[in-house]
């Protein structure tokens, strides 16, 4: 879509850039950057223009703990390695994986690779397959622990459900700009609906 | 265009290059805080923020481009973004966290800022000072504070109707200013 930009663009991307819109006007503007070049240029301009304000914020001092919360979200923290009877679960996870895999030689969409969600002891290929969204894992969570899989979508986290299996199949459908995230959780998942442990990995998908 | 460390930065951590991540924590993190303090107005919000904030920098390095602009710039729209977002979510304004307004000096101008003063950031002092006062003052608490259409009607006591065209009004004239 390259449509000229209107009066009324221009002031869409002077209210979204200045911040005053209300939350559904900011995620119409935010879908109109992806689809419309003349858009995204015209918020680019006012971002430039109002940049000259940037030197106002004052700076403050964080905490200094917080660059090592950070680290381990994004990278994961070297993690003992203990593995009992999860094994067993995996196993039998794998049985399933087959059962899967048989199923999903049905000739259908073509399988992609998108993503790779890695940390210290955390290795998962994301792939997509028409409406589905497949995760390999190379090796189950420590004990008494789950990996839980997240989708980040306009800053909301939501829950794509366990990684138990060394194959997770999920329905859904990526747009770009969302955020895949694994995070560490105790059994059975995050009590919350969001995300309670470490985020080990996440990977913000760009195109398609 | 000047040199630009921080842009090397965000190509390293677009590599994959994890100590680069502290760089950036060291040069950035102050203002990104700064912007988190001073938009959300609560001290443990804006370490949540400031997480999300570097976590969103790091899987984003890759898609920053020097030729458009700085990379600072570019941190701060994503920070500020962010804050936004956190803003517009609420159900309901939170009240000022004092002490966390406490901690955040004043904002006379720093060395960095009578550097920056110059280019686009002294086109804007000084166009803004063209604006009626009133509709300056409406525009900076929008970028700096955070501030809804909502919030500046209440504050000036205007219909939300009659405030967006007296704000687009000011906003044009800014444009105008601006790029003659």
């Amino acid at each position: 879509m390259h449509g000229a930009v209107t009066e009324d663009d221009r002031l869409l991307a002077a209210d979204y850039v200045l911040g005053v819109a209300p939350a559904a006007e900011r995620a119409r503007a935010e879908a109109r950057i992806r689809q419309d070049r003349a858009f995204a240029a015209e918020v680019e301009g006012w971002q430039r223009r109002l940049s000259g304000l940037d030197a106002e914020f004052a700076a403050v001092e964080p905490p200094a703990a917080l660059l090592g919360r950070i680290e381990n979200r994004l990278f994961g923290r070297p993690q003992p390695v203990r593995r009992g009877k999860r094994i067993l679960g995996w196993l039998s996870g794998a049985v399933a994986a087959a059962t899967l895999a048989a199923v999903l030689l049905w000739p259908a969409a073509p399988l992609r690779p998108i993503a790779d969600l890695t940390a210290a002891d955390l290795s998962v290929a994301v792939l997509t397959q028409g409406d589905n969204l497949i995760f390999r894992s190379a090796a189950p969570a420590p004990s008494a622990r789950d990996y839980q899989l997240w989708i980040i979508r306009a800053g909301q986290p939501r829950s794509l459900g366990l990684l138990t299996a060394p194959e997770t199949v999920v329905s859904a459908r990526l747009e770009p700009g969302d955020v895949l995230a694994v995070s560490l959780e105790p059994t059975g998942g995050s009590p919350t609906g969001l995300p309670t442990g470490p985020v080990l990995a996440t990977a913000e998908i760009t195109e398609l | 265009m000047d040199h630009d460390p921080l842009a090397e930065t965000f190509a390293r951590m677009a590599r994959g290059d994890r100590a680069a991540l502290r760089v950036l924590y060291a040069e950035a993190a102050p203002k990104l805080f700064g912007i988190c303090i001073r938009m959300l107005r609560d001290r443990t919000e804006a370490e949540d923020a400031l997480q999300e904030i570097m976590t969103r920098l790091w899987t984003r390095a890759s898609r920053f481009d020097p030729a458009r602009g700085s990379a600072m710039t570019w941190a701060v729209v994503i920070a500020r973004n962010h804050c936004l977002d956190r803003l517009r979510a609420r159900r309901d304004p939170v009240a000022r966290d004092e002490a966390a307004m406490a901690a955040v000096p004043d904002a006379g101008p720093s060395p960095e800022t009578l550097a920056l003063r110059r280019g686009e950031a002294r086109r804007i002092v000084d166009c803004l000072g063209q604006l009626d006062p009133q509709r300056a003052q409406a525009i900076r608490s929008a970028y700096l504070d955070g501030e809804s259409y909502e919030g500046i009607s209440r504050a000036l006591g205007v219909p939300l109707n009659t405030l967006r065209s007296w704000l687009h009004r000011g906003l044009k004239a800014l444009r105008e200013c601006m790029e003659p």
